[in-house]
């Protein structure tokens, strides 16, 4: 006689056997332990709830999704008795409904995301706005009881955020300077990955145009001119430049091929920073701008200005702080540098203590007196700590000392000190200090991340590099430095990510870039109390920016091998 | 001390000594770890360094192309004294080649990058001229199929080989191994001793710290065994291993030639 059971299992199984011991399974997954069984009547009654609730109000996809989920519940239920999986329900048993509370959440997640996209869907599209007059777009949102979003605040400042207070009659530049990287950027991306353009002189082209795009679109974006009546002055000048570069690039080839060393790579670079700074300076007599960057550059032209220069600038001096912070080369000897602290000392202790210490009323007033004794401290802390090595010793205080303020403190202090600091009579535009501020900020972080990355190439690379007779130039930039920093890339970009987004901080030094822009919008008359779109378009412009530099890091990496090779 | 002044050196001038150490002394910190090393090499000679470990072996040839600095003693390799001067040392590693435990082949290039690299940027060749040098060597070491692969793609025996080929293109005059074959599994042993026997047969000043007694008994010209960071013994290979002078010597073969 068969048992009610057998025969339903014969029925329902179609021949296959049934494994299902319900005893055990309801001991171990719902009455282990009184938490459990508590847990799975908590959650089982907020997935009843919360499906009802989504049904009152998306009927027609909570009713879809349920059913859906109950079938491939049951599938994979009925296959996993009998024992025989199809690939989606093995699939389903192993990520989606792996226990009993997974496949509650799996439901509850489900039917919660489909809730989040639709309301915002809702707020965004349905019931939204996109007139850009400001009355229309008033009766429009007046017809729902709940009103979306006003997109003619963005849509009708569209302008302002994009360049805000940018000339209309020079809106040529911004759109020749658009199409110029654009198709730079287009030819760039074709010839740099691919092997066999690798030594191709088109490479070398491209590489010649990205390196004079930083002077060409600064020149295109404020409009830079002849001052009138000197240009033939500028012409001569322009020659005396070129020919004192190029008297420069002789001269320094025969000086690093008599004397090659790292003192003279050193002096050399020296030289030609020198060189070209004199260049700028010499000419810039002879021109003049049309526009005054800082009023001209606004919203998202002067956030991207800031960051890529921010971006990089930062990266060459964070590689070379690095450098330096691990440098080995030989330090000031120690008798040099106590020699020069005893003497320092000495100096204000006869200068100032003696007078303080009779004008002294207290004792502390006569220990504070004694501080030139402090030179001799840091000169033992120094010969200690560093072997009298100036320079690990002024990249370390600088990255320390940069690492341990916030940005906004070394924006403040580049718009207030700066002026402080500089010679009477020279100005520098606050689009400038704060441009250079980012860079240097941003160059102390990433000195400590091209430092990990030089601390994980094994020894024997570097003495491989020695024994085979590369110069300690020709070290880093073959062999060291490549390995290093494909080591960091994913830290590296994700402070430049960081930093992108960081130049909303420029706001509050008064500067008006793509957050001043969306916090003016509300205070306009037409679109006052707007508030929410503005900002919700940022965040769309700064997840894309985000993205788009994610998603080029990795396809980087994967053309360069990293983690493979 | 055997010197090496004591076999026939009067026929040989001194323009054939290309390497020559004298009292060489290095430490570490407190740890002295080269007592006094002197030592002649003539040209085309193979010399294999025996010792136990930490015997200052591999310290010694690392001194001799600055990869490691003596403290004391000179060294004069082609007739450059190794100092300070960058010039000298530059020069110094121009000529002499090293082969290491470890490959360090750069793991970022191919196989032919990584031979050219040396000779295209120190000598100065044009990349033509030194892709076909390097197809040479690697032919000649016996890979030259592996020229576009990437290091990590070739087994041990053939990355000491692209190693080997690496160090020949520069075309120097004095070759370093240091222990080029304990990081290989047996088969892939015989692969570089071959190599390596082939360049002592071509004439090659070589220096070898190994391991591979059957290397050195058949190859080399001299043994030096050396323990403490001393020379102990010096002499030629049927000597060194059926009638070894030192106490010190003895006691090690006793060791090694019994597994």
């Amino acid at each position: 006689m068969t048992t009610w059971r057998e025969s339903l299992q014969e029925r329902v199984g179609n021949g296959r056997e049934i494994h299902f011991d319900s005893g055990r399974f309801i001991r171990e997954n719902i009455t282990k332990s009184w938490i459990q069984t508590l847990w799975l009547i908590i959650l089982t009654y907020l997935t009843i709830a919360y499906t009802i609730s989504q049904f009152r109000s998306l009927p027609f996809t909570t009713g879809f999704v349920t059913l859906v989920w109950l079938v491939t519940v049951g599938l994979t239920i009925y296959n996993e008795l009998t024992r025989s999986h199809n690939p989606m329900t093995l699939w389903l048993k192993n990520n989606l409904y792996s226990s009993i509370t997974n496949t509650l959440l799996s439901l509850l997640l489900v039917l919660g995301i489909i809730a989040a996209v639709w309301a915002f869907i809702d707020y965004a599209f349905v019931r939204a706005s996109f007139s850009r007059i400001p009355e229309e777009a008033q009766a429009i949102l007046a017809q729902f009881q709940t009103p979306g979003a006003n997109w003619g605040a963005v849509l009708d400042n569209m302008r302002n955020l994009m360049v805000f207070r940018y000339p209309r009659e020079q809106t040529w530049r911004l759109w020749f300077v658009l199409v110029y990287v654009g198709v730079l950027l287009a030819g760039s991306t074709f010839v740099y990955s691919q092997e066999r353009f690798r030594r191709h002189w088109l490479r070398q082209v491209l590489t010649g145009f990205w390196l004079i795009t930083p002077l060409l679109t600064f020149g295109l974006l404020v409009g830079v001119v002849p001052v009138p009546g000197e240009t033939i002055a500028l012409l001569i000048n322009l020659l005396i430049v070129l020919a004192g570069l190029v008297v420069l690039f002789f001269l320094s080839r025969l000086l690093l091929s008599r004397f090659p060393s790292l003192i003279m790579s050193f002096v050399v670079t020296v030289l030609w920073v020198a060189a070209l700074i004199l260049s700028v300076y010499r000419l810039s007599n002879n021109l003049t701008t049309i526009l005054n960057p800082d009023i001209a550059w606004g919203g998202l032209l002067l956030t991207l200005i800031i960051a890529v220069f921010a971006i990089v600038a930062s990266f060459p001096l964070g590689v070379l702080l690095a450098l330096g912070r691990r440098s080995q080369i030989r330090g000031v000897p120690a008798w040099l540098t106590y020699g020069a602290a005893a003497v320092l000392a000495a100096y204000y202790i006869y200068n100032n203590t003696l007078p303080a210490f009779a004008r002294a009323s207290s004792i502390l007033q006569q220990l504070v007196a004694l501080w030139p004794l402090l030179f001799l401290v840091i000169a033992y802390l120094f010969q200690k700590y560093f072997r009298g090595n100036v320079v690990a010793l002024f990249c370390t205080i600088y990255i320390e000392s940069i690492r341990g303020v916030p940005l906004i403190t070394v924006l403040f202090m580049s718009i207030i000190l700066f002026p402080i600091l500089l010679p009477k009579g020279m100005e520098i535009l606050s689009t400038w200090r704060v441009m250079v501020a980012a860079a240097l900020f941003a160059a102390a972080y990433l000195a400590e991340n091209v430092r990990g990355g030089l601390q994980a190439i094994p020894k024997g690379q570097y003495e491989a590099a020695d024994a085979i007779g590369l110069n300690t130039f020709q070290k880093y930039r073959l062999i060291i430095l490549p390995q290093a920093i494909r080591t960091v890339i994913p830290a590296i970009v994700g402070q430049f990510i960081g930093l992108f987004k960081d130049t909303t901080l420029i706001a509050i030094v008064g500067l008006v870039e793509l957050l001043g822009v969306a916090n003016l919008i509300s205070a306009q008359t037409d679109w006052l109390g707007v508030r929410r779109e503005p900002y919700i378009f940022l965040m769309i412009i700064y997840f894309t920016g985000s993205w788009v530099m994610a998603s080029s890091s990795r396809r980087l990496e994967k053309r360069l091998g990293v983690g493979e090779r | 001390m055997a010197t090496t002044n004591a076999t026939n050196t009067n026929t040989l001038t001194r323009a054939e000594e290309v390497i020559s150490c004298s009292e060489v002394h290095k430490w570490y910190g407190d740890f002295h770890a080269l007592r006094g090393i002197s030592l002649t090499v003539k040209k085309g000679e193979v010399i294999v360094i025996l010792g136990p470990s930490g015997s200052g072996k591999s310290t010694f040839i690392r001194c001799i192309n600055r990869l490691e600095e003596h403290q004391q003693g000179e060294i004069v390799v082609e007739g450059t004294t190794l100092n300070y001067d960058v010039r000298n040392i530059a020069e110094i590693r121009r000529e002499v080649g090293m082969v290491f435990q470890q490959f360090n082949l750069f793991p970022h290039l191919t196989v032919l990058d990584n031979v050219t690299l040396a000779p295209i940027h120190v000598r100065k060749w044009t990349r033509d001229h030194a892709e076909e040098r390097a197809m040479h060597w690697l032919t000649r070491v016996g890979i030259p199929e592996q020229a576009n692969k990437y290091p990590g793609q070739l087994s041990g025996g053939q990355q000491q080989r692209v190693a080997i080929a690496r160090t020949l293109t520069m075309e120097p005059n004095i070759l370093l191994f240091d222990e080029p074959t304990s990081a290989l599994d047996p088969e892939m042993i015989k692969e570089v001793l071959d190599v390596m026997r082939d360049l002592a047969t071509e004439g090659y000043t070589i220096l070898a710290v190994t391991h591979e007694m059957g290397f050195a008994r058949t190859v080399a010209d001299r043994i030096i065994f050396m323990d403490a960071g001393q020379i102990v013994e010096e002499n030629t290979p049927e000597n060194f291993f059926t009638n070894p002078n030192n106490e010190r010597t003895k006691l090690f073969l006793n060791q090694i030639l019994h597994h």
